[in-house]
């Protein structure tokens, strides 16, 4: 796991979503579910939203209170999760995430995305620590 | 008559009376405390003692499904028995059942993992058209949690035993029961979820007792592709019926764990309220559980003659099925065999 760092997520999240290839989600996804999940970061006041429509990945820098999951982490915690080295034990049991709207069911949707990749690639990019 | 013609005279279960709380589980099993609940949103399960077999629970079931219908064994034409957990490799439990449920009835035995309780209501009610049958017993479930281990807090959780147990019956003219089906199967994914042992593939020698029971390549893609086909197997059904997903009173998505029947739920944005959680109660006994949330929600009143009922069930291979039928009362079907 990346210890404690500054992580900029207001610049890596953009980076991911403008690398992911969208093809690639829809194939995956299909019409499976559509889901939106708002973030707020708590140690660097960055909130953003992914919501999958329709087989497509899509991103607002902002809250949607209408959003089926809203929830609060940190930053540090978000970077781990998301390049998976944070497993979903020590998330659960960590109480790594606080919910202010949606349950841990909803969870497995964004967790079962394939954007990890993507996620990494951002941070190279950008020259953060990811490995 | 057709397949409109056969309904649901009757659904009954049989579980263990032992029941195992996470907390036991998570104690055998060396898992962190509250991960169970966390996982699978279930409380509790029922777990069969080593002096337990899939027939006991199956014996039970039948007999209570039999009873239920107000019919004599004798009536019963077509016998079918679903399991992945026989009591033994050979022979199979059909032509047990067949004998200690007194009927003298045509016996077919099935293994279509998790989603057996659909195929097998399926093809008994087919088996019912061919062979010009008034009644079918339909039995399915699965008695193998023994076996495995707690390699996965979150397969282990949601596992559960028991034995479902349902009469089929020809209906009345006018009257209609099983609207409409849908099945596939995805043979990509035949190593992505499963049981790998105890088969022709696993030599005896690599065996590792229970440890070696579960694989599971790739968790996340079944579960985007469960979703849709649930979604697809709905959808199907909807349109061969001329409904809509609002005509559809009661839902049982492929009942594993609650969390999986949650996401079901939200993926037809169609309310929770619309199913039955006995999972949390029962946990998954593979192609047995539809039959434990019939047979509750009728006692519950959550469910009742006239009401429109759709059921899913996916197995590792993976194939799935999907059925819409129609709620009947007993009074809306013929007498005799």
């Amino acid at each position: 796991m990346i210890p404690d760092q500054r992580i900029p997520l207001d610049k890596i999240v953009p980076e991911m979503i403008r690398l992911i290839d969208q093809k690639e989600i829809y194939d995956y996804v299909g019409d499976a579910i559509d889901l939106t999940f708002s973030y707020e970061i708590v140690d660097c006041s960055y909130k953003f939203t992914l919501a999958l429509k329709s087989g497509n990945l899509e991103f607002e820098e902002s809250i949607d209170t209408n959003a089926d999951v809203i929830l609060k982490v940190k930053a540090n915690d978000f970077h781990n999760m998301t390049l998976g080295k944070l497993n979903f034990m020590s998330i659960i049991l960590g109480k790594k995430l606080k919910f202010v709207k949606g349950d841990l069911s909803d969870m497995i949707i964004i967790g079962g995305l394939p954007i990890d990749k993507y996620y990494a690639n951002a941070c190279k990019n950008l020259e953060v620590d990811y490995e | 008559m057709c397949l409109n013609d056969v309904g649901i005279m009757s659904v009954s279960y049989s579980a263990p009376d032992t029941i195992v709380t996470n907390n036991e589980i998570e104690q055998k099993f060396g898992i962190d405390k509250g991960l169970i609940k966390e996982l699978t949103m279930i409380d509790e399960r029922r777990i069969a003692g080593d002096e337990i077999a899939f027939s006991d629970l199956a014996v039970r079931a039948g007999k209570e499904a039999i009873s239920a219908a107000d019919i004599s064994p004798s009536e019963i034409g077509v016998l079918v028995v679903a399991t992945s957990s026989d009591d033994y490799y050979n022979p199979k439990s059909g032509a047990f059942l067949q004998r200690e449920l007194g009927t003298d009835a045509f016996v077919l035995n099935i293994d279509q993992s998790c989603a057996g309780g659909i195929y097998a209501i399926s093809t008994a009610a087919h088996l019912m058209l061919s062979k010009n049958k008034g009644k079918a017993l339909v039995i399915a479930g699965d008695c193998d949690m023994r076996k495995v281990s707690g390699d996965s807090p979150f397969f282990i959780g949601s596992g559960g035993d028991a034995c479902g147990a349902m009469v089929l019956g020809k209906l009345k003219k006018g009257k209609k029961g099983i609207l409409s089906e849908s099945f596939g199967t995805a043979g990509e994914y035949y190593e992505n979820f499963g049981l790998y042992n105890y088969g022709s593939r696993v030599l005896e020698s690599s065996k590792d007792g229970p440890t070696s029971y579960e694989q599971s390549a790739d968790g996340n893609v079944i579960l985007f592709k469960v979703l849709r086909w649930f979604k697809k197997s709905l959808k199907e059904c909807l349109d061969a019926a001329g409904m809509l997903k609002e005509d559809v009173d009661f839902y049982s998505p492929h009942p594993a764990a609650v969390s999986q029947i949650k996401l079901q739920m939200k993926s037809i944005k169609v309310d929770i309220d619309k199913t039955n959680l006995v999972s949390s109660k029962f946990g998954h006994s593979g192609s047995g559980t539809h039959f434990i949330i019939l047979n509750e929600s009728i006692n519950s009143k959550r469910l009742a003659a006239g009401d429109s009922v759709f059921m899913f069930g996916n197995g590792s291979g993976f194939l799935w099925g999907g059925m819409l039928i129609n709620w009947c009362s007993l009074s809306d079907f013929e007498r005799g065999a």
